[in-house]
Parts: structure tokens; C-alpha cells; sequence
């Protein structure tokens, strides 16, 4: 039912939609922005592929034929958009949301925040931190074939069919890249001591 | 062991994706392979620490919404522009029928009248026109000439006046320069000989008192070694005593043998 629902709303945003359309960024936005900054490790960076792949969206979606397949032609933006910049190797200043948006009246911030108040205690914040921090380092040595997959399967919870369509590839090369990606965590992961065993002493 | 298939198995397990039948036999074979048990259960370790790193919370930007209500507000005032231009003409075009506005374009000549009819009579010929903007080129241009004039003489004076004022500035200045430089020269002078003449009679006083202390020194010297040369004339006298007395003796020990 959901996903029937998903689809219309698709086909809404083809027609060209506003609410459709700003109803699919408001769904997807805390996705990809998580994808792209678990991909650079920084906020800055992960904040503009993401407002890149909307922008890209808004363009293209009516170029997107099935619509049950949005999910994997999504990621196949902001992996393309992660990819071009991460070539660039430098920063390239993408228009912001907020040269977009109506300014307040005393010309501050606009109208809406990126980040939401966390609700955890300030300790699970640190630790949340620490490990954010760790894992960050470990995720940028990994080749960035091994990190898209890596970071598709284990955080955004795409299945490997999904993976193989987004990335373009048989489904047996993303098996193999994530065995390889494994493998090479757990190596980095001990280097830096971090067991699950500590984890769950820290927690 | 380690062929891609069994890598692929291995992910498929480790993600739940494995049918039944593909399931038990891998179970199986992990129950027969330590070495890949060992290998999966670091995985599923790694698994289980990467899983912890949750999401950040963010909000999505309300952007296609002003996107689209910009638009709408940009095409709503186009209309309104279109209808007050509209109905700026329609309130001419009633104007001019109740006015009785007649427009008339001939012969390159464009001519306007309301409530009566476009007569060509009054009409100047081309010779008059040009008379009249010779006449008005001419008188302005003795204007400016004249202007011209006035300007030029007004800045030869104000160049004069200010050649002479710096003259005299100069003048005043250097004047002043050179007074009081005789004033710092003098000045030098006098408390230059001051100074030396001061030097030099420190320099005799200083010089008398070496002399007279060079000469207590010397009469000093004289006066020990006059001491001394007394003092061996004696030891040679009570010398010369003795040889003789031993001398003496000498002989009258002599006499006795």
C-alpha cells in the first residue's frame, strides 16, 4: 500500500507538482544527505550533494520511465553527484537552498534548520560522536567502490538487486565489493581498537 | 574455498537473503569450516559496530514550494500588467472620441490636434528654419567665445597671483632658513670654544700635576739609592776592619812560631 502510494506521488512529481514534489524531497532528503555524509565525512559536502541531487531530480524525473524504480535511479544521482566531487578533489560552490529562500526579517537564517535538536542524553551524543568520528576515518580508506556499497546495503538497507541497478553492475560484483569492503573494515576497525565487545562496555 | 560464489554466499547469509535449501547447505559447511566460521563471525562483528553509528537528523528545505509559489506570483503580475495597459489604451481611445484628438502623419510631418481641424497654412519654409539655427549658432557661439574670454583672462590672473604668492613664500622661507642658520653656527662656535678651551686647560692642569708627581717620584729614587750606596760604603768599611784585623792576627801568630 505504501509503495503504491510512493508511486503515485512519483507520478504526481512527473507532472510537475510542487507538493508532490516537495513532499518526495521532505521523504527522501534525511536519506541522502546521510548517504553523502557518510561518503565524504563532512556536513558541508553532504549538504550540498544532497541539495545537487534534488535539484538534479526536480530536472530529470520525468526522464525516469518506471517509477517503482525511483528508489535505485535516486541513488544513482547522489552516487554520480559524490563521485564527480569527490573527483574534483576541492571545493565547488553549489547554489544553496538558502540563496532560494525568502529571508527573514532581520537577514539571518532562513525559515528552516538543517539540523533537528537531538533528543538523546549528552553523553549518548559523545559516544555517538567518538564512534562517528572512528567509523568516518575507517569508511574513507576503503576504495570508493567498496564504500557505495558499503554504505548502501548496511545504512541505507538497499537490497543488492537495488544496488546492482543504482551502481550499474551484476549483483555478484556488489556481493563481491561488500565481501571485500568486510574484510577491509575489520582490519581497520582493530587497528583502532574498537570491538563490539568495547561498544557495548562504553554503552 | 574462498571463490566469489562462496563470497557472495557468504553476504547473502549475512543479510538474510539465502533460500532455505542455500541456507541449511551453508550452515553446513560453516559447521565443517572453522576457518570460515571464524571469518564470518569477525563480519558479523564488524557488522554489529558499524550498525551502531546511527543517522544524523536532518529536516528537508521547503524548496520546490517557494520554487513553485514564485513562479505563480511572477505569472499573476505579468496578467495584472497586461490588463492595466489594456485598459490604459481603452481609456485613451475614449478620451480622444470624446475630446475629438485628430492625429495626422503627412509629408513626414506628425501633427496632433483635439477639437479642431490639422491646418497646414502656418507652415515655415526650410530657408527660414535654417536662418533661424544659424542666428541661434551664431549668437551662441559668441557667447561662448566670450565666456571663453572672461575664463581665460580670470586664469592668467589667478596664475599671476599665485606665481607671486609663491614667490614670496619662498622668498620668506629661504630668508628665514638662512637667519636661523647663522643663529645655529654662532651658537656652535661659541660653545665649541667654550668646550675646547675648557679641555685645555684641564689638559695643562693635568699635565702640571704628572710633572710634579714624576719629579717627587724621581727625588725619591735619588734619595734611596744615595741610602743604599751609604749603607755598602759602611758594610765595606766594617769589611775592610775585619780583613785587617784578620790580617793582624795573621802575622802576630806567625811572630809566635
Amino acid at each position: 500500500m505504501y509503495a503504491v502510494q510512493n508511486e503515485d506521488l512519483i507520478s504526481q512529481a512527473q507532472t510537475g507538482d510542487s507538493f508532490a514534489q516537495g513532499e518526495l524531497v521532505r521523504q527522501w532528503y534525511p536519506r541522502i544527505y546521510n548517504f553523502a555524509y557518510k561518503y565524504f565525512g563532512k556536513a558541508d559536502l553532504a549538504q550540498e550533494a544532497a541539495q545537487q541531487t534534488f535539484i538534479a531530480m526536480h530536472h530529470k524525473i520525468n526522464q525516469l520511465n518506471d517509477c517503482s524504480k525511483f528508489k535505485s535511479w535516486i541513488y544513482t544521482i547522489v552516487t554520480n553527484i559524490c563521485r564527480q566531487e569527490s573527483r574534483k578533489g576541492k571545493r565547488h560552490r553549489w547554489l544553496s537552498f538558502d540563496q532560494l529562500l525568502p529571508q527573514n526579517d532581520d537577514g539571518n537564517s532562513p525559515d528552516w534548520e538543517v539540523s533537528i535538536p537531538n533528543e538523546n542524553n549528552p553523553e549518548q551524543t559523545y559516544l555517538q560522536g567518538e564512534l562517528g568520528d572512528i567509523l568516518t576515518k575507517c569508511l574513507q580508506q576503503l576504495s570508493k567502490d567498496q564504500r557505495e556499497v558499503l554504505i548502501m546495503k548496511e545504512y541505507e538497507g538497499l537490497k543488492f538487486r537495488e544496488i546492482a541497478e543504482a551502481l550499474s553492475v551484476s549483483e555478484n560484483t556488489v556481493k563481491s565489493r561488500l565481501y571485500y569492503a568486510f574484510s577491509h573494515m575489520r582490519k581497520l576497525l582493530a587497528k583502532e581498537n574498537i570491538t563490539e565487545k568495547s561498544l557495548r562496555y562504553e554503552n | 574455498m574462498k571463490t566469489e560464489d562462496w563470497k557472495a554466499k557468504m553476504m547473502d547469509y549475512l543479510y538474510d537473503e539465502l533460500n532455505p535449501d542455500e541456507r541449511k547447505a551453508f550452515e553446513n559447511e560453516l559447521a565443517l569450516n572453522p576457518e570460515l566460521k571464524q571469518e564470518l563471525e569477525g563480519f558479523e562483528n564488524a557488522q554489529h559496530t558499524i550498525q551502531k553509528w546511527e543517522d544524523k537528523k536532518v529536516s528537508a528545505p521547503p524548496f520546490f514550494n517557494v520554487y513553485k509559489n514564485k513562479e505563480k506570483h511572477h505569472s499573476q503580475s505579468s496578467f495584472k500588467w497586461f490588463i492595466s495597459i489594456a485598459a490604459s489604451i481603452l481609456i485613451l481611445l475614449l478620451a480622444a472620441r470624446f475630446t475629438g484628438l485628430e492625429i495626422n502623419n503627412h509629408n513626414g510631418e506628425f501633427r496632433i490636434a483635439i477639437g479642431q481641424q490639422i491646418s497646414t497654412a502656418n507652415k515655415i519654409d526650410e530657408d527660414q528654419i535654417q536662418l533661424m539655427v544659424n542666428s541661434a549658432l551664431s549668437t551662441y557661439e559668441e557667447k561662448l567665445d566670450a565666456k571663453r574670454q572672461e575664463d581665460k583672462q580670470e586664469l592668467e590672473n589667478y596664475l599671476t597671483k599665485q606665481s607671486m604668492e609663491n614667490k614670496q613664500f619662498i622668498n620668506n622661507y629661504l630668508t628665514g632658513m638662512q637667519e636661523s642658520n647663522v643663529k645655529i653656527m654662532q651658537a656652535y662656535w661659541k660653545e665649541s670654544n667654550q668646550q675646547q678651551q675648557i679641555y685645555t686647560e684641564t689638559l695643562l692642569t693635568n699635565f702640571a700635576e704628572y710633572i710634579d708627581e714624576q719629579r717627587k717620584e724621581d727625588m725619591n729614587y735619588l734619595f734611596a739609592k744615595m741610602e743604599l750606596m751609604e749603607s755598602d760604603k759602611d758594610l765595606f768599611k766594617i769589611e775592610t776592619g775585619q780583613m785587617i784585623n784578620s790580617l793582624a792576627n795573621n802575622q802576630k801568630e806567625e811572630k809566635a812560631y
